[in-house]
């Protein structure tokens, strides 16, 4: 009676605590997003450039969701039309909004507003003709008036007789893009006209079920428009996280359904029944829903790398399962209350180990790494406790089982050769030189484009684009700092120099610089002193007048114009409201220092030289996304290593303390054995970066368990021996399917994760104490 | 100047491409008569009236078409200057000219050669036939287009005769060709012209 009131309250407790987990998760991911999805939110807060920062978040909101669409024909009527057509199916589309103008009506109405200062605002190009060659200007604008279809020439000469603004408005478009019928902008590349059109994806997070739509409406407009013979060429940073999405979904499929019916298929073998899978799952779900709920409790928001890689940790927890489980293959008069008190002492050391050795990581500076631990040591003790005051109520003895795995079980852990204490020692020295020397020997590879491994028909079609247009940027960008704006501008300036020279060299495709479009205010005084100087002054533009007989009341008019207009200037704040997206973003503003930022192309091109000119210019820092995130990796790596090593001091002094030197160097031989095992195949086969660490992280925690039970159980308790073949099993499944993942991170993960749960069990008899004879309590 | 020349040269062709080309009916009958020419040479005179100038401006000249290669516009009264348009086809060679220029040329090749029918795209097209004179009239399909021209007249007889643009103000530009010949290949000069300079 009592008792069976103890199992209610326990499972009423376990139950509205879960529920509880739930709602709260549920609840959090109601009110705002609380995914991480930014690897650069992994930078530790105190190592932040503030202002590089607003211009990556400035970046990656402007150009991150632009999704660039290319419709090749042979003729422009079919391309333009198909863009039309396009523009129709576009519209209509949740997932697509209209780019805040980069072309069409709408362009060239914003830089009608700036039309009253076209004698201030010169392109570089026309200023430097007026200084070089004045006349060079007025012959060209004056051979236009007798052109083919003079009309707008000749119509211009009361407003722009030079054709100042014409010039001016020109260099915002890429080179080799006009504007056809003035709206659609068009390219000839590859034999054929290619019409541009620019979205943005509508979602500024990234969420699964958009990206998976995205992937798919791509997809399905691509196939549309090779029935009419059009080819579409589509790019941009959403569609390289829909690739990602899409790969990782049937990673999901392939290594989550396929390990999950190994393990199905192993527990039903063994068992003969489904109950203890869906106990064993039940654990872990529990122990998932928990840290979540913990680890959004303690944090605001959770990193992605965290959450993926703490369930991935809590999902070993499945073993507290599982030696319960094995536990109850004893005899048929064995009850809940028998298991828990069998595997009680194990488990609970297990998990202090595991525990104090993953707490330890909290300690980091690193925010992801702490938010791993959180979860993760939350996460295991859901799961323990899960095992230990649930299970029980659900467990009963399998009398079905076949008795044949515990033979097998038992056959290996017996057949070990029994090491005497000085080999024992030998291996962990072995272990401990072969550790220090791949850590030594090998170079890491923490670059983050070796890791990321999108799609090759994304990447070979992004390159395709980029040659056909100069519209993709790369990930790198340069960044000018200066006191002032004038001075930030000034260096602006100073900046495009020489990456002009760089773009003439053909070691720059090209690059976007506030310095091309606006001239700084006193620039635009001198711009107008030089017009005045070169044309008004001298009388050459009388010399265009009289050319095509323009009436004197026009010139008079236009004469009086220029005067009034010699005070006028345009702010670089109103220039930026006028012109809008995307040159506005060029513009960081002044919070403290103020800053601009120059977009590159074909950044892959130029040399250190090249690279070390340019940061030497004043206020100019070379900002490289990808080599910041690759940074931030490097740096994770080093502190897991560093971590790693702590957590196992920790830990291999626990086991000193609890068992004394000779016990604990059987129990660390397993793990630190595993460790040496994998590290070398994978230092030896493959390359070692953050993800490979965090797989030894987890070797670490197995090999640990492992040999804890079998040191607490000695060899010849069956069903602990096959709780350990089966916790083995498992992780191999799980795991070792993830080294076939097309994630190159995730496949490193899984690769050394295969290799040290393998290791672990093979090695995990040593942990038995020599002579011990049978499985009973110490 | 580029950017404002693409639009000109836009609403040339749209009138050339639509002299030959318009109505399908009548834009088959025109075909037939004009035929299909790879190359097409002839003079021109163009008369622009506007507002702000005391008198029309008149300019004189040649032009030189090739389907494949492009076409040259030269002006010799009353200053000589030269334009050349070279054709999409050849732009897709490496070294080529690219962007609007050819884009146009493209077009207007299609004019001078009698591959028309892109046109109607852009442009509503409406015509007449009397006796062995013919009139197109063309209005844009397009606001973007609208700004440049409102309506566009073209007439010819066995050839195209000429281009009439009326703007709404009353603006206007006119040019009529004359001496319109078909050789088998353009001379050897103007070939030259469209070779990438040294």
């Amino acid at each position: 009676m009592s008792s069976s009131l103890t199992r209610s309250l326990r499972l009423l407790g376990w139950a509205v605590t879960v529920a509880l987990c739930v709602a709260f998760i549920a609840h959090r991911f109601d009110t705002a997003d609380p995914l991480e999805t930014d690897f650069l939110a992994l930078l530790p807060d105190a190592r932040i450039d503030v202002v590089e920062q607003a211009a990556q978040t400035r970046l990656s909101d402007d150009v991150g969701r632009q999704i660039i669409f290319l419709l090749g024909a042979d003729t422009p009527e079919v391309a333009v039309a198909a863009v039309d057509q396009l523009t129709v199916a576009l519209a209509s589309n949740p997932l697509f909004a209209v780019m805040p103008a980069t072309a069409g009506d709408d362009f060239k109405a914003r830089f009608e507003q700036l039309f009253e200062f076209r004698f201030q605002l010169l392109a570089p190009q026309t200023r430097g003709q007026l200084t070089a060659a004045p006349g060079e200007l007025i012959r060209g604008a004056k051979e236009n008036l007798f052109g083919p279809f003079a009309g707008i020439a000749l119509r211009q000469m009361a407003t722009d007789p030079v054709g100042l603004f014409a010039a001016y408005v020109d260099q915002f478009m890429p080179v080799g893009v006009e504007l056809y019928e003035g709206r659609v902008p068009l390219v000839y590349a590859e034999g054929k006209a290619w019409a541009i059109a620019t979205r943005q994806f509508s979602h500024s997070s990234f969420a699964l079920t958009q990206l998976r739509e995205l992937g798919l409406q791509v997809h399905a407009l691509r196939e549309q428009l090779a029935r009419g013979d059009i080819e579409l060429l589509v790019t941009g940073m959403p569609l390289f996280a829909a690739d990602g999405e899409a790969r990782a979904r049937g990673d999901i499929s392939v290594i989550g359904l396929g390990s999950l019916l190994m393990i199905a298929i192993m527990m039903v073998v063994v068992f003969r029944s489904a109950v203890p899978l869906l106990l064993a799952v039940g654990s872990i779900v529990t122990g998932i829903v928990v840290a979540l709920a913990i680890s959004l409790l303690v944090f605001e928001r959770l990193h992605v790398l965290a959450l993926v890689f703490g369930a991935s940790l809590v999902g070993v927890s499945i073993d507290y399962a599982l030696h319960y489980l094995c536990d109850g293959l004893r005899d048929a008069r064995w009850r809940g209350a028998d298991g828990v008190r069998h595997i009680f002492a194990a488990t609970l050391l297990g998990l202090c180990t595991t525990v104090l050795a993953y707490a330890s990581i909290a300690v980091a500076p690193f925010p992801a790494l702490r938010q791993i631990a959180v979860f993760s040591v939350a996460g295991l003790i859901g799961a323990w406790t899960t095992v230990i005051c649930i299970l029980p109520a659900l467990a009963k003895p399998w009398l079905r089982s076949p008795r044949w795995p515990i033979a097998l079980a038992l056959g290996y852990a017996q057949h070990f050769p029994a090491l005497r204490t000085q080999r024992v020692a030998t291996l962990v020295l072995l272990s401990m030189t072969a550790v220090g020397g791949v850590m030594v020997g090998v170079t890491p590879v923490d670059d983050v484009r070796t890791l990321q491994g999108a799609s090759r028909e994304l990447l070979g079609e992004t390159e395709r684009i980029g040659a056909i247009v100069p519209l993709s940027r790369d990930s790198q960008f340069i960044l000018v700092r200066g006191a002032d704006p004038a001075q930030t501008l000034v260096r602006d300036a100073a900046t495009a120099v020489a990456l002009d020279a760089l773009v003439t060299a053909g070691r720059l495709r090209g690059f976007s610089a506030l310095a091309q479009v606006y001239p700084s205010v006193s620039l635009q005084q001198d711009n107008y002193a030089r017009l005045k100087t070169a044309y008004y002054d001298s009388g050459s533009i009388d010399e265009l007048f009289n050319a095509v007989h323009v009436r004197d009341e026009v010139r008079q008019r236009h004469l009086a114009e220029f005067a009034q207009a010699q005070e006028k200037q345009v702010e670089l704040a109103r220039w930026l409201k006028s012109v809008g997206t995307p040159w506005n973003a060029l513009w960081l503003g002044c919070p403290a220092q103020c800053a601009s930022i120059i977009t590159l192309s074909g950044f892959a091109r130029l040399t250190g030289d090249d690279l070390a000119r340019l940061r030497a210019l004043p206020g100019v820092t070379v900002a490289d996304r990808a080599a910041t995130i690759t940074d931030i990796l490097a740096q994770h790596r080093v502190a897991a290593v560093e971590l790693l090593c702590a957590a196992f001091v920790i830990a291999a002094a626990f086991m000193w303390i609890r068992f004394g030197l000779a016990s604990a160097l059987r129990i660390i031989a397993v793990p630190l054995g595993a460790v040496a095992l994998s590290l070398s195949i994978v230092g030896a086969t493959a390359s070692i970066n953050l993800f490979t660490i965090f797989g030894l992280v987890l070797v670490v925690g197995l090999g640990f368990d492992y040999a804890i039970f079998h040191h607490l159980k000695g060899r010849n308790d069956g069903p602990v021996a096959l709780g350990v073949l089966l916790s083995a099993l498992t992780s191999l499944f799980a795991f070792g399917l993830m080294s076939a993942s097309s994630t190159s991170a995730v496949s490193n993960f899984g690769v050394v994760l295969a290799l040290g749960t393998a290791a672990s069990y093979l090695l995990s008899p040593i942990a038995a104490r020599p002579l011990q004879s049978s499985g009973g309590e110490k | 100047m580029k950017r404002w020349m693409v639009y000109l040269w836009l609403c040339m062709a749209a009138l050339m491409a639509s002299a030959a080309h318009a109505d399908d009916a009548l834009l088959r009958q025109l075909e037939e008569r004009l035929g299909r020419q790879s190359c097409t040479t002839g003079t021109f005179v163009q008369t622009a009236r506007v507002a702000i100038l005391n008198e029309p401006v008149v300019s004189r000249g040649r032009f030189y078409a090739d389907a494949g290669t492009g076409i040259s516009w030269h002006v010799d009264a009353p200053i000589a200057v030269q334009f050349q348009f070279v054709s999409a086809a050849a732009s897709a060679q490496p070294g080529a000219s690219r962007g609007a220029i050819a884009w146009v040329a493209r077009i207007l090749n299609a004019v001078f050669t009698g591959e028309l029918g892109t046109l109607q795209q852009m442009f509503n097209i409406s015509g007449t036939t009397q006796a062995s004179r013919w009139t197109l009239a063309l209005s844009p399909k397009t606001s973007a287009l609208r700004r440049f021209v409102s309506t566009i007249s073209v007439e010819g007889a066995d050839a195209i005769n000429a281009i009439r643009i009326e703007q709404a103000d009353g603006d206007s530009i006119e040019i009529v060709f004359s001496d319109i010949a078909h050789p088998d290949e353009l001379p050897e000069a103007i070939l030259d012209e469209f070779k990438p300079h040294a």
